[in-house]
């Protein structure tokens, strides 16, 4: 068993990792995952140095254009 | 759809060569994006901080197209290309932003020259013991000086005597001597940390850095002084003197304080851990972290911490200890409290365990104040990751008490706990003993002595994985260091009994060929 083997489940069965994502070539700085299920819950999470929550949430509520 | 760039761009010429940059970037950054390793030297420019100008290191020549004061026509050299008004005196590159047309020298005779005069005045009064400084291997000063200095001192007269070792705070100590008064320290207490607690006294070769009157470096964030600090002034109290730079192994890794998700280097050698420093990212942490960030890999030393797989106590291979995991959790009335501390992968796995015993899965949330800077109120990594992975899919509780209830009316026979210590959530230990308990976890606990199976689970410097931070922004960390010998990285045992509980009769081919069933792929 190893990282790899474990991504290429993941990415068989979770819908925000998309279907390229992969744990050796994920970027250094990180991906953004589509958030958009999510929006409705009560984070905890306050305002602070690079996340605003009430920014966050109008970002990724924002209609996606095609 | 087209997005258009927002950011304006505007061509200049650095050392004879056109680049295209953002407008109003200043030199020292417009010169990182020729490549090549070109890099105008500086001490006190640092990109998260304000321009200060005072270290004069990053000079360069500048000039603009000349263009006729009466007529406004562009004046052309005799080859037709048009002249270049040079400005008499070389300009720093910080406090010079990039604008159409510019042209920039950074290795001419003028540049080198001032350089060279600029090392030459910090060297004055700098003590020469790079052989036992702590910023040997990391020092700017120590870099630029044997690439700009001129090699030898002119200087006869003696060197100025300042304090050594001054305890700035519980974790940075100053050597005054050393330092060049970049003020980054100063404007990083000021401007980031929000706490304006260092400054300079006195004046000229006597000017000393030093806390305000009755106050302390105390803020949580005071080791990122250490780090700005271009010399080994600022050493950081906790690090100092106890390995060469050069010899540790950086390791890309993720802060696991909070639901922030800093991004973090590991220094290790041979197994050992010495020190943890911020990564730059933009989108996540600039260049700083916590200093309780840093100090989290201290615990991997820490004496409760768990080696063994046991089954009641006595210790077993890995796999047999999965496999009576796997047992336990096919009786039926299964509850699993999850972690928000675990990886992406392992709540992948977690999940898979959840379906397949049919467990009502718990998570407790770990809630604090927030800084508003990179400690955020959620004290969990991957809060974000359970809820991707479909671990769960509402908030967590604040304590176990439904559980506990759950428990007592017999709902509930066997729990799968991961890193908590159910006893300080809600369930006394002897409504614990009315259940059979098997504890996944780092260090011992309450919980953890208690149960019937024990299977240690790794640190996160000690595996590979994913977290989820507050921003849903899926990153990675790096194995810096082996884990404790005989110690499997979780998600290896949690598979075997995620595979395990799918040979038991009646569960759907389908989810077998999702999630694996078929075994271990190893």
């Amino acid at each position: 068993m190893t990282i790899d083997s474990v991504w290429e489940r993941m990415v068989a069965t979770i819908d925000q990792l998309g279907d390229s994502l992969r744990w050796r070539t994920l970027p250094e700085k990180g991906v953004a995952l589509d958030a958009t299920a999510f929006l409705d819950l009560g984070f905890v999470e306050t305002k602070n140095l690079k996340y605003d929550p009430a920014a966050f949430k109008e970002a990724h509520a924002a209609p996606v254009e095609v | 759809m087209k997005i258009e760039s927002i950011v304006e761009n505007v061509t200049i010429n650095i050392d004879g060569q056109d680049v295209e940059v953002p407008k109003g970037i200043n030199i020292i950054e417009a010169v990182k994006m020729v490549g090549k390793g070109k890099e105008v030297p500086h001490y006190c420019y640092h990109p998260k901080l304000t321009i200060a100008g005072n270290c004069r290191m990053c000079m360069v020549e500048m000039g603009m197209p000349m263009r006729d004061r009466a007529t406004g026509e562009a004046v052309l050299e005799e080859d037709g290309t048009q002249k270049i008004a040079w400005m008499p005196k070389p300009t720093i590159g910080c406090a010079t932003n990039a604008s159409p047309g510019m042209h920039i020298l950074t290795g001419s005779e003028m540049v080198k020259e001032s350089r060279n005069g600029v090392t030459e005045f910090l060297l004055i009064n700098h003590p020469l013991d790079c052989p036992i400084c702590d910023q040997a291997g990391e020092c700017r000063l120590q870099e630029f000086s044997a690439e700009h200095g001129r090699g030898y001192s002119r200087f006869i007269e003696d060197k100025n005597v300042k304090p050594k070792r001054t305890r700035l705070g519980p974790n940075v100590t100053l050597d005054d001597e050393r330092c060049i008064l970049c003020s980054r320290c100063v404007r990083f207490s000021k401007e980031v940390a929000d706490d304006d607690v260092l400054g300079f006294v006195d004046r000229g070769t006597y000017s000393t850095l030093t806390c305000f009157p009755g106050k302390e470096l105390s803020h949580n964030y005071s080791l990122n002084t250490v780090d700005i600090c271009p010399v080994g002034a600022l050493t950081s109290t906790d690090f100092r003197f106890k390995m060469r730079v050069w010899f540790l192994k950086r390791t890309h890794s993720i802060c696991t304080e909070s639901s922030v998700g800093a991004n973090t280097e590991i220094w290790s050698r041979e197994g050992k851990i010495y020190r943890i420093t911020p990564r730059r990212n933009d989108e996540v942490n600039d260049t700083w972290m916590t200093d309780t960030g840093r100090a989290l890999y201290k615990e991997i030393e820490s004496e409760d911490r768990l080696v063994h797989y046991t089954i009641e106590g006595v210790h077993k291979a890995s796999g047999e200890a999965a496999v009576a995991a796997a047992e336990l959790l096919k009786s039926g009335k299964i509850a699993m409290v999850g972690s928000a501390h675990s990886s992406v992968e392992e709540q992948f796995f977690y999940k898979a365990i959840a379906e397949r015993s049919g467990a009502k899965v718990s998570l407790v949330s770990h809630n604090g104040d927030g800084d508003g800077l990179l400690q955020s109120e959620d004290r969990t990594p991957n809060l974000r990751g359970a809820l991707v992975t479909g671990l769960i899919s509402e908030l967590p509780s604040e304590n176990l008490e439904a559980l506990a209830r759950d428990i007592n009316s017999g709902a509930v026979k066997t729990i799968l706990a991961v890193n908590e210590d159910l006893t300080e959530l809600g369930i006394s230990k002897d409504v614990l003993a009315k259940a059979k308990v098997i504890y996944v976890g780092s260090h011992a606990n309450r919980t953890s002595e208690v149960a019937n199976i024990v299977l240690p689970s790794l640190m996160v410097f000690e595996k590979d994985g994913s977290f989820i931070n507050q921003s849903f922004r899926i990153q990675r960390f790096k194995a810096a260091i082996p884990g404790p010998l005989g110690v499997q990285p979780d998600f290896t045992v949690l598979e075997k009994i995620a595979a395990a509980l799918a040979e038991r009769e009646g569960y759907s081919d389908d989810h077998r060929l999702s999630m694996g069933a078929h075994g271990s792929d190893n």
